[in-house]
């Protein structure tokens, strides 16, 4: 499966994350992700997950946020750069 | 600056009261002994520490533990701990070795690791090492020190890390040869048996089977959310309902249950959990400062009771802290519901832990509080104690976790940031931050006496700068200025400046204001604690009775900072790795009192002791004398080395640089290679042709030296007729009796044997009240003959025996002179000597490194030695010379 990589970037540039877990996180929950977007969204088969949309500064910001999926045991369905 | 949070980093924690029996796990960590890493990969909330603690209790071996946090990532900070930690098996483990601190740059000594692992291998027992919390870890030079451990893993040792990510360890390869065993999340969730017996034996809680089916199938046997589950079925009359709900609903797990859980909790401890989520860790008093509660000891103890994921650290119920996955969950919480109690909150906590002594969290709780102000004040008051006691690392921190922009408009921040910077020699950096502070200071608003104190300290940090680019005068001028503006709070900051002051002087020659500088410094140590001041206001002040030619008292007060230091690591402090100047220092009187090899030994552990610490100029001084004593001991290859890594690392700075490459340069003219030096000598033209100063005093010496190597004496005397009556008049003993000897061997050159024995006869006056003998030994037989006949003539006849004597005792490296022509001491190679045929076919360097399929530089250095072993200048004359010798055929 081929992916279109819609924008480049450095480890420095500010950047659009759409990243997306399998599981529920509810709106409230964007502030601790730095402001994100939170939308949720399900499956074809039923099972929900959670597409967030963040503004990163950097990528160490980028992964900052994935470290807290993580520790909130989300499994990482997709991590893609989105737009300007 | 305590320490003692550091006993809840090493503490083992204790296992639960309602434990879940899981053997098969149990089974897995003990037969994991038999590799070298048992791993424990998973997220949070698996139960890795509750099943490593459980083992530990069973099982017999002596293990050593470390809980790992995002402070830690500093190299230095983390082998200290590493060595306190096994120091809790062994106490003097790790006791011999210099601890570090301070300045990130320099990797880890290998050398410093290897002798922790001997150390370890020699203790009569199978040991453990525990890693706990290891993805908090993410500076690449900590995994390379455990990596270097996994390599070089003492038999008796195994180590065992619980991470929340697989770490970045070479995990491949260690599974690939069985050396490491891993428990994984797969493996630590809870089975429906496990779960069951949780569930219904520690929880009481009666569920049927399939109630605890559809609970594991939800959680995926998630063991924090069983946890979370269970308190929440607790508080609930229909378990079966709650169940059903539970599993119908969508959110996010922890979310849920997170809910659920503090719903049920009484609306005072609901607030008590919120409030004091704030906090890394957690004391009675320090929860009562701030949520007010006098009941706080109760509370605490009632939490940990019911397992609401509050962990002890100590075995005295004095600090807990919250399980990390439910510390989030309540700080959203707060986040959410009471943003505006945040700042109060922390500033409670910040006065707390000022009131206490505990600086570094003071500082942290005031940075969550937004309160810059609040900042500023600790920072101003400390950094310098901190950068003193080798606290820089946490000093960076803190500007670290503060946005850009803040400390650009403050003040203080970038002074603090302006003395870190100085610390590593990033000159450049420092500069900037200097420059900004001088926009600050314009600003019209600020307090007219913090504008002065900070004007002062500003003051001394360029002073520092200017000394580093060589601008002694300037120096002089801004140290004091400094010392007009600083203010009595600022005894550090005063003694420093003294210090830059008497360093000024000390460039200029001018020892005697330098001596009365220091001694106010060391009047302003002494009413203060400044060991580290101390000690390097005592080095200087050695150092400037060794320029007097006073050795033995140079000596004596290098063992008063020995004294200090010991004093200070005796009191339970880390050791200054400052003290390694003094051991360099120690180093230059031995190599003059000709005990070279304790010399080496000496010099070779200052290095060791300053090189990690980024303490830039004295690890250029002591990598200069370092090449001294390796010429001395006649290895020239290491010599070099010293040397070329003093001009490396001195490159930015033009006070070392220049001298540096001085004494490179002159290593190279007696190994006959004329370019590099012919080079230098054409750069010096202009130092040449001014009036000579004293601050260039070195780099005159070596320009002697060097002209006297390539056996150009009219112009060695010359120069040395100039400089002379200069360092006479500034009375700097040492670079006298130096200069003196040198001119001495210059007119022997000249075949005017009365002038030199006239300007021996000086030099032997000033030198024997120090016992000088290398500056002698040094100059080979010129000044041999030269003491010989100024022995049977009488003068200084006792202390020209005594150095013939050390002459006769060693076989003599003829310093002045380049290695002499006529048959070879040391044979051509057969490299060497396939390079040399090149060279007589015309090749260039390149070509010739084409043909024999070398490096440029390669080459370079073997044409190098040819010329150095044949006793010549340049490719002509090796040719001619290699024929005449018989190496080339005559073509």
């Amino acid at each position: 499966m081929e992916a279109a990589i819609l924008q480049e970037t450095t480890m420095d540039k500010q950047a659009n994350y759409q990243i997306t877990v399998r599981g529920i996180l509810t709106k409230q929950w964007s502030d601790w992700f730095n402001g994100s977007v939170i939308t949720l969204e399900r499956s074809l088969q039923g099972s929900p997950y959670t597409i967030l949309t963040c503004k990163v500064r950097d990528q160490a910001e980028l992964f900052g946020i994935l470290n807290k999926l993580n520790s909130l045991n989300l499994p990482l369905l997709n991590v893609m750069i989105a737009d300007e | 600056m305590k320490f003692s949070l550091l006993s809840t980093k090493l503490y083992i924690p204790p296992p639960l009261s309602d434990l879940v029996f899981r053997p098969r796990l149990i089974e897995q960590l003990s037969a994991g002994l038999k590799g070298k890493l048992t791993l424990l990969s998973a997220p949070a909330g698996y139960g890795k520490t509750t099943l490593l603690s459980t083992w530990l209790n069973q099982f017999d071996r002596p293990a050593a533990w470390l809980s790992l946090d995002e402070g830690d990532n500093d190299i230095a900070r983390f082998l200290d701990y590493l060595i306190a930690a096994l120091q809790t098996l062994v106490p003097e483990c790790g006791a011999a070795l210099p601890t570090l601190h301070g300045v990130s740059g320099s990797p880890p000594t290998n050398i410093l690791l290897t002798s922790l692992i001997n150390e370890i291998s020699n203790i009569p027992q199978d040991i453990l090492l525990i890693l706990d919390d290891y993805h908090t870890i993410s500076v690449q030079e900590i995994h390379q020190v455990i990596t270097f451990l996994l390599e070089n893993l003492p038999k008796n040792l195994h180590i065992t890390i619980a991470s929340r990510t697989d770490p970045p360890l070479q995990l491949a390869r260690l599974r690939a040869r069985g050396h490491m065993v891993e428990i994984r999340a797969r493996d630590l969730r809870f089975t429906q048996v496990e779960a069951a017996d949780f569930l219904n034996r520690s929880k009481g809680l009666e569920l049927n089977l399939t109630d605890i089916q559809t609970l594991v199938q939800k959680t995926e046997g998630w063991i924090a959310g069983l946890q979370l589950a269970a308190i929440s079925l607790q508080g609930y009359p229909d378990r079966q309902a709650f169940v059903r709900t539970f599993a119908g609903d969508d959110r996010h797990i922890a979310d849920y249950l997170f809910e659920e859980v503090l719903n049920s909790l009484p609306p005072h401890i609901q607030k008590f959990l919120l409030e004091t989520s704030i906090l890394d860790r957690l004391s009675a008093p320090l929860c009562q400062a701030i949520t007010g509660r006098d009941d706080s000891q109760e509370i605490l103890a009632t939490l940990e009771r019911a397992n609401l994921f509050l962990v002890s650290q100590d075995n005295r119920r004095h600090w807990y802290r919250y399980h990390h996955l439910f510390a989030d969950l309540l700080r959203l919480r707060l986040k959410r519901e009471h943003p505006s109690s945040i700042p109060t909150l922390n500033i409670k906590a910040s006065e707390w832990y000022e009131n206490q002594g505990f600086l570094n969290q003071a500082v942290i709780h005031a940075i969550g509080a937004g309160d810059i102000t609040r900042v500023e004040k600790f920072v101003q008051a400390n950094t310098l104690g901190m950068l003193e006691i080798g606290e820089s690392a946490t000093v960076n921190r803190w500007l670290k976790s503060l946005p850009e922009d803040v400390i650009l408009n403050s003040l203080w921040l970038t002074v603090a940031r302006g003395w870190t910077l100085m610390l590593t020699g990033d000159i450049a950096a420092a500069d900037m931050a200097l420059q900004n502070l001088e926009t600050l200071c314009a600003n019209p608003q600020i307090d007219i006496k913090q504008m002065k104190r900070a004007q002062g300290q500003i003051a001394a940090l360029r002073a520092y700068i200017a000394d580093l680019m060589g601008d002694p005068l300037t120096s002089e001028a801004l140290a004091r200025e400094a010392l007009e503006k600083l203010s009595p709070d600022d005894q550090l900051a005063i003694a420093i400046a003294s210090m830059m002051l008497a360093t000024a002087y000390n460039r200029q020659g001018d020892t005697a204001r330098a001596e009365v500088a220091l001694q106010d410094a060391l009047a302003t140590c002494e009413t203060n604690p400044y060991s580290f001041a101390a000690i390097d206001a005592l080095c200087m002040m050695s150092g400037i009775q060794y320029l007097n030619g006073q050795l033995y008292e140079s000596a004596k007060t290098l063992k008063r900072a020995f004294a200090i230091s010991d004093e200070n690591t005796a009191r339970g402090n880390r050791q200054f790795p400052i003290i390694g100047l003094a051991h360099i220092y120690y180093g230059r009187l031995l190599l003059e009192w000709n005990q070279v090899d304790q010399a080496l030994k000496e010099t070779t552990t200052g290095i060791k002791l300053l090189e990690p610490c980024g303490y830039t100029d004295c690890v250029i001084v002591g990598s200069m004398s370092l090449s001294d004593i390796y010429h001395t001991l006649g290895d020239d290859r290491q010599a070099l080395d010293a040397i070329e890594k003093a001009r490396r690392i001195a490159r930015d700075i033009p006070y070392w640089a220049g001298r540096a490459a001085a004494q490179e340069c002159w290593l190279h003219a007696l190994r006959g290679d004329s370019s590099l030096v012919m080079g230098w000598l054409a750069e010096q033209e202009t130092l040449l042709s001014q009036e000579p100063e004293i601050h260039h005093g070195f780099i005159y010496r070596y320009l002697a030296k060097t002209l006297i190597a390539r056996e150009n004496y009219a112009a060695a005397a010359e120069l040395l007729h100039k400089v002379i009556p200069v360092t006479d008049k500034n009375g700097a003993c040492d670079r006298l009796i130096r200069t003196l000897v040198l001119q001495a061997v210059s007119l022997t050159g000249l075949d005017d044997l009365d002038g030199a024995l006239a300007y021996i006869t000086r030099a032997l006056e000033l030198a024997e009240p120090g016992g000088y003998m290398r500056v002698f030994l040094n100059e080979g037989e010129p000044v041999a003959q030269l003491l010989y006949q100024a022995a049977q003539k009488g003068i200084h006849a006792q202390y020209c025996l005594r150095l013939l004597d050390e002459f006769s005792k060693q076989p003599l490296p003829t310093e002045s002179t380049p290695k002499g022509a006529g048959s070879l001491i040391e044979p051509l190679s057969q490299r060497e000597i396939e390079v040399l045929q090149l060279v007589a076919g015309g090749c260039s360097n390149q070509e010739i490194a084409g043909q024999l399929v070398l490096s440029l530089s390669t080459v370079k250095s073997h044409i190098h030695h040819i010329f150095g072993k044949l006793g010549v200048k340049n490719r002509t004359e090796a040719v001619a010379k290699a024929r005449l010798l018989g190496i080339l055929s005559l073509e």
